[in-house]
């Protein structure tokens, strides 16, 4: 039978695979994703009442207005943090059973008496005694090398579409950029420049 | 007082911006093989470092705004808004 398809891992490279990674990083953004959000949050409300006292005035509609904008602006990031923590998590545990399927069928063979080699391709440990003996021994074979390989490439094609997704749902991440009151051009109430009263409109995200 | 109380409030988000900065350096760093999510979790870990740090480097701007506006408002008698704004903006 021919060798694994290319892409595929070796059946010593499938033994080694350590998809913890994800756990890695869903432990990462689980710390610090609350963290940001409850300080972010925590901001928008002490600035409104500095050291309990509330802050009056245009400085202060300003600085709430602008602190509540930066929360706007980053909430989004944030959650996506959650929803990619959690899908790591799925994205595992999907893979290591994956990979425990293959190492299944693997066991089957070598129970059988076939050695899996590292191209999923098997060989027959024991002697047959007839033809018919050798021939059943061989369909057998055959049986088991396509069943290990189904599993592999069940394994690498769920890795292949996880990869895309968390590719799509962290295609924004590392681009988070705050800007100011005057760039986004909002403001939640009338503002008095020079003699003229502008209204400006909160811009709609 | 509200000058006191904005220096606190400075005081707290150079805190958090010293805090989530230290935050900023995934600690994750994924193993290299065949299965190609690893590098793109290891390139994701490595974005939210960059939005965290900018998160963090907002906070320490605006907590250095705050500081100064509460220095402002203790130096003057009237404690003219208009000379704020610009603060917080």
């Amino acid at each position: 039978m021919a060798g694994a398809p290319e892409g595929w891992p070796t059946l010593s490279h499938l033994v080694a695979s350590d998809f913890s990674y994800f756990g890695q990083l869903a432990d990462y953004l689980e710390r610090i994703s609350p963290k940001a959000q409850n300080y972010l949050e925590q901001l928008a409300e002490d600035v409104k009442r500095p050291g309990g006292v509330e802050w009056e005035g245009q400085a202060g509609d300003a600085a709430i207005e602008q602190a509540g904008l930066d929360l706007v602006t980053a909430r989004p990031v944030m959650w996506s943090w959650d929803d990619v923590a959690a899908s790591s998590r799925r994205w595992q545990d999907e893979l290591e059973a994956g990979k425990h399927l293959v190492f299944g069928a693997v066991d089957d063979a070598q129970r059988d008496g076939f050695q899996v080699n590292d191209d999923y391709s098997v060989s027959d440990t024991r002697t047959s005694e007839t033809e018919a003996e050798f021939k059943a021994r061989v369909e057998a074979a055959e049986a088991h090398s396509s069943f290990i390989r189904y599993r592999v490439g069940t394994l690498v094609g769920n890795e292949s579409r996880i990869n895309t997704t968390l590719q799509v749902m962290t295609s924004e991440w590392g681009k988070l950029t705050f800007r100011s009151r005057a760039a986004t051009g909002t403001c939640t109430r009338s503002m008095t420049t020079g003699n003229k009263t502008q209204h400006l409109h909160r811009r709609t995200r | 007082m509200l000058a006191s109380g904005l220096h606190q409030l400075g005081t707290k988000c150079e805190k958090i911006n010293g805090e989530l900065a230290a935050d900023a350096v995934p600690s994750c760093v994924a193993p290299s093989g065949w299965a190609s999510s690893a590098a793109t979790a290891n390139m994701a870990a490595v974005a939210v470092g960059k939005d965290l740090t900018a998160i963090a480097g907002r906070i320490g701007t605006r907590g250095a705004h705050y500081a100064k506006a509460g220095t402002m408002y203790a130096d003057t008698d009237d404690g003219s808004p208009g000379r704020f704004r610009g603060l917080v903006d």
